[in-house]
């Protein structure tokens, strides 16, 4: 069934693993087509809705909160650093707005499920708990293609949204 | 351009972050297994798969990589614009053997063929103030 925004709904599958302990970038790029990248720390996904709300900080967002201003397109890349899993979600910015306390919650416990998979891999609390995660800014984009991203000759291949 | 303190960033300890865009003004970000260090005003990256990266960087050259160093706990961001590609020759030699050496370590050996090196211009380089660093 299409959401409000025209698009598919995302499957559970990638609901999951955006709400799990992967990395986070979001990429986008300004008028000039030159392309920029920062951090993401958790996601909320509303998979009826095809949307997805990122937090970014404010200390490497600016670049990213003018292109996403300015025109929209958006690039979240979602990697599971241990088993080297990931999916790219494109789409259109829709809204940011700062953070308020259930956001930064929900990005307490996504830290706290990124150290502990990390952690055996020697990537744990001193690397994660030594960015600078607030203040941040939610960012909302409605979904319109996930792709698989993990390496290999199949990355690049296209989901069907359902 | 490039400081002397980047080098460790471009070991290919861990992965890069490439970001690229398309004409029609599609971003597309990927993780990338290195980031070579040519000269202080170069740096190379590893052509794989004729993938929607290649694609954007030969319509578009401009593209932005973050490059990391999980020791120093240091990042570095840089725009770069592509200039050309080797498929010969020291660099490409050595970027092969590199790439393989990536693959075995993260048992992915086989899937990493490298087709080119491509070399890019450093436009800007600036150390990442998400730690607070700076």
């Amino acid at each position: 069934m299409p959401t409000k925004w025209g698009m598919g709904m995302i499957p559970e599958k990638f609901i999951e693993f955006a709400h799990g302990p992967s990395i986070m970038f979001v990429g986008s790029r300004n008028a000039k087509l030159r392309p920029t990248m920062t951090f993401a720390f958790g996601a909320l996904v509303d998979g009826g809705e095809a949307t997805v709300t990122v937090f970014i900080p404010e200390i490497e967002g600016a670049k990213t909160f003018e292109n996403l201003a300015e025109n929209g397109r958006t690039s979240l890349v979602l990697v599971d650093a241990a088993s080297h899993e990931s999916y790219q979600f494109k789409g259109q910015h829709r809204e940011t707005r700062p953070c308020t306390d259930a956001d930064y919650t929900v990005q307490e416990i996504y830290l706290s499920k990124l150290i502990a998979h990390l952690e055996p891999f020697g990537y744990g609390e001193d690397l994660w708990n030594g960015f600078v995660h607030r203040p941040a800014r939610a960012v909302t984009f409605a979904v319109e293609d996930i792709f698989v991203q993990s390496p290999g000759p199949g990355a690049g291949e296209k989901i069907e949204l359902s | 351009m490039l400081p002397e303190e980047i080098k460790p960033a471009m070991q290919g300890m861990v992965p890069s972050t490439l970001v690229s865009c398309s004409l029609e003004g599609e971003p597309n970000t990927c993780e990338i297994s290195q980031v070579w260090y040519v000269d202080e005003n170069h740096v190379a990256l590893s052509h794989q798969f004729f993938n929607k990266t290649h694609r954007n960087i030969r319509a578009n050259p401009f593209a932005f990589v973050a490059v990391r160093d999980l020791e120093a706990l240091r990042e570095w961001h840089l725009e770069l614009q592509y200039e050309r590609s080797e498929t010969e020759g020291d660099l490409f030699d050595d970027m092969d053997m590199k790439l393989e050496a990536i693959a075995s370590m993260t048992g992915m050996s086989g899937i990493f063929k490298l087709l080119a090196a491509d070399i890019y211009t450093v436009l800007s380089v600036r150390e990442s103030n998400s730690r607070g660093a700076v």
